[in-house]
């Protein structure tokens, strides 16, 4: 049995990512967009924040730069690349991901390179420090509540369902007088904010960030949780990230070496990207049906 | 009525090239409002450039497209389509899995859901307006026939129903004038000369302009008031079907000389 620490504590992750999980959901799941840039911009976030909070700023004010900072660059990674389609929008945004990684890499002064970013301060809110793993727990599901409810109205709204819309055939969308490119950018930069809220969080919780947390390795696992738990549902992707990450987190609790412990991972979720393929394509929970809520009968007019 | 004063569509002296290809070469016609136009053609004829370039899939390399007066040329689709000009395609382009409602839905324009704070605060005058929507999306499909399959996948549905959904998401945009690419295509008899009755009572009660492309000459010479030929790109005649079948230039290019 895992001590309880360690449950706290992979709970805490399992929040951050189904932050992260909901946010691609709605790019890539509602829209079909296939961004490669997601774990750039939890980087993007987690940066922001630290360097802020490192300034002396308190935690709403590098929270929202974070969030603000991951949608302007969502913006600008959009708008010369949402016009490709498919295969070609994930090599521009893989491209221009890693562009950023470099960034964090290599901009020693700011960003101190590979060594990474120490002791970035605990979250304080109202003179409560959430320095405990509970504690900050509480935290994250609450900021994961509202990434949620935001997540599940706009993917069952008019917005919504234009994004699906694009996914199913954006040349009839666009015939039907809705301008795609909007929407697009639209969703990609929400998506983007809602990565760049989470790395916030993850930089506050672990007090320590370094460029080889955002890696394309972190960009597929978003990409694993997201299909797997379902395109287009955002309860899906929270419980794929429960699922997911327990296994990821916990696995490293095991005490076998690291390198055994890379591959494991590595095995058991090829194997359950295929089972699951294979036994439900549309993922663990399929995204919602829409039925019709206007319940009175039409006007009875002779038919076709 | 066989022309209408007002005019709905003027195609002036249009060019398309595909490489060396001239695919529409100096295509002019005018269509009036309230009438039921055809657009006929061997294979290969450019009657379907002509429609995506009219509702700029394509762009046009030479002249002009006036769409109620108002120059439209190389504007964006959802441009155009926003100013009343709708279509359907030659194979249906649908959201197939997404319900039959939700297909026509996606076809209302102006939705205050569609913006994003709206959506994120679900305001009560969205709701209130989706509501509405979904009543006239369910008179539109009980004229239809097809109010019983709301709720279904597109994909599950056969192919004269989705034919039917097509149309009717094309109504839910208020279209003025409205591009039917082969709208019988893959119907029986029985079923086309009720789709295109439907067509002609649109346009009897509500003023709808329709132009349509079509391979079935029966359907063409039934339905069609005035018939545009195409041949190789250019516009070989034009005239009442009757005009038209007896037009040695049509009877060349359909059967040889």
């Amino acid at each position: 049995m895992l001590p309880t620490g360690v449950v706290i504590h992979v709970l805490v992750f399992v929040c951050i990512y189904a932050i992260l999980a909901v946010g691609l959901n709605l790019i890539m799941g509602c829209a079909a967009l296939f961004t490669i840039a997601n774990a750039a911009l939890f980087g993007v976030g987690a940066y922001t924040s630290a360097l802020l909070a490192l300034a002396g700023y308190p935690f709403w004010v590098d929270f929202l730069a974070a969030v603000f900072m991951a949608g302007l660059i969502s913006f600008l990674i959009g708008w010369p690349t949402l016009n490709l389609v498919g295969d070609y929008l994930a090599v521009a945004t893989m491209g221009l991901g890693e562009i950023l990684v470099s960034v964090f890499r290599n901009w020693d002064a700011v960003t101190r390179g590979p060594m990474g970013l120490p002791g970035i301060p605990p979250v304080k809110v109202f003179g409560v420090v959430f320095d405990q793993p509970l504690k900050f727990l509480f935290l994250s599901a609450i900021f994961l509540l509202i990434a949620f409810l935001i997540a599940e109205r706009l993917a069952y709204s008019p917005f919504g369902r234009v994004l699906k819309g694009i996914r199913e055939d954006e040349v009839a969308v666009n015939s039907l007088g809705k301008n795609t490119f909007r929407f697009k950018m639209w969703v990609f930069i929400i998506g983007g904010a809602f990565m760049g809220g989470a790395g916030s969080l993850y930089a506050h919780y672990v007090g320590f960030i370094d460029p080889s947390s955002f890696t394309l390795w972190n960009a597929f696992f978003l990409w694993l949780i997201v299909i797997l738990g379902g395109l287009g549902s955002n309860i899906g992707a929270v419980l794929a990230s429960l699922a997911f990450v327990g296994i990821r987190e916990s696995l490293r609790f095991l005490g076998l070496p690291g390198n055994i412990t890379a591959a494991i991972q590595q095995v058991l979720f090829g194997v359950i990207l295929i089972v699951i393929m294979i036994y439900a394509p549309r993922g663990l929970i399929p995204e919602r049906k829409y039925v019709t809520r206007y319940k009175g009968n039409a006007e009875g007019r002779q038919s076709l | 009525m066989l022309r209408g004063t007002k005019e709905m569509l003027k195609v002036d002296n249009l060019c398309k090239d595909f490489g060396g290809l001239r695919a529409v070469d100096h295509c002019s016609f005018e269509v009036p409002q309230g009438a039921i136009y055809g657009l006929i053609g061997p294979n290969g004829a450019g009657k379907t450039t002509v429609f995506n370039l009219i509702t700029g899939i394509l762009k046009a390399d030479e002249g002009r497209v006036l769409f109620k007066g108002e120059n439209i040329t190389n504007l964006k689709p959802y441009q155009i389509a926003q100013k009343g000009l709708g279509r359907t395609f030659q194979i249906p382009r649908l959201f197939y899995n997404m319900t039959v409602m939700e297909n026509l839905l996606l076809g209302a324009k102006n939705q205050y859901g569609e913006n994003l704070l709206y959506a994120i605060l679900s305001l009560p005058s969205s709701r209130r307006q989706q509501l509405a929507l979904e009543k006239r999306a369910l008179d539109l499909l009980e004229v239809l026939g097809i109010s019983h399959l709301r709720d279904e996948y597109v994909a599950n549905l056969g192919h004269a129903e989705q034919k039917l959904v097509e149309l009717g998401r094309t109504l839910m945009a208020d279209s003025q004038l409205i591009l039917l690419d082969e709208p019988t295509a893959g119907l029986n008899p029985v079923f086309a000369g009720k789709f295109l009755d439907y067509i002609r009572e649109l346009r009897d009660h509500q003023g709808k302009t329709f132009l349509l492309v079509e391979h079935n000459m029966r359907v063409v010479m039934n339905y069609c008031e005035w018939i545009i030929v195409l041949n190789y790109g250019q516009k070989i005649a034009e005239g009442t079907p009757e005009q038209v079948s007896n037009d040695p230039a049509v009877i060349e290019a359909y059967l040889g000389e």
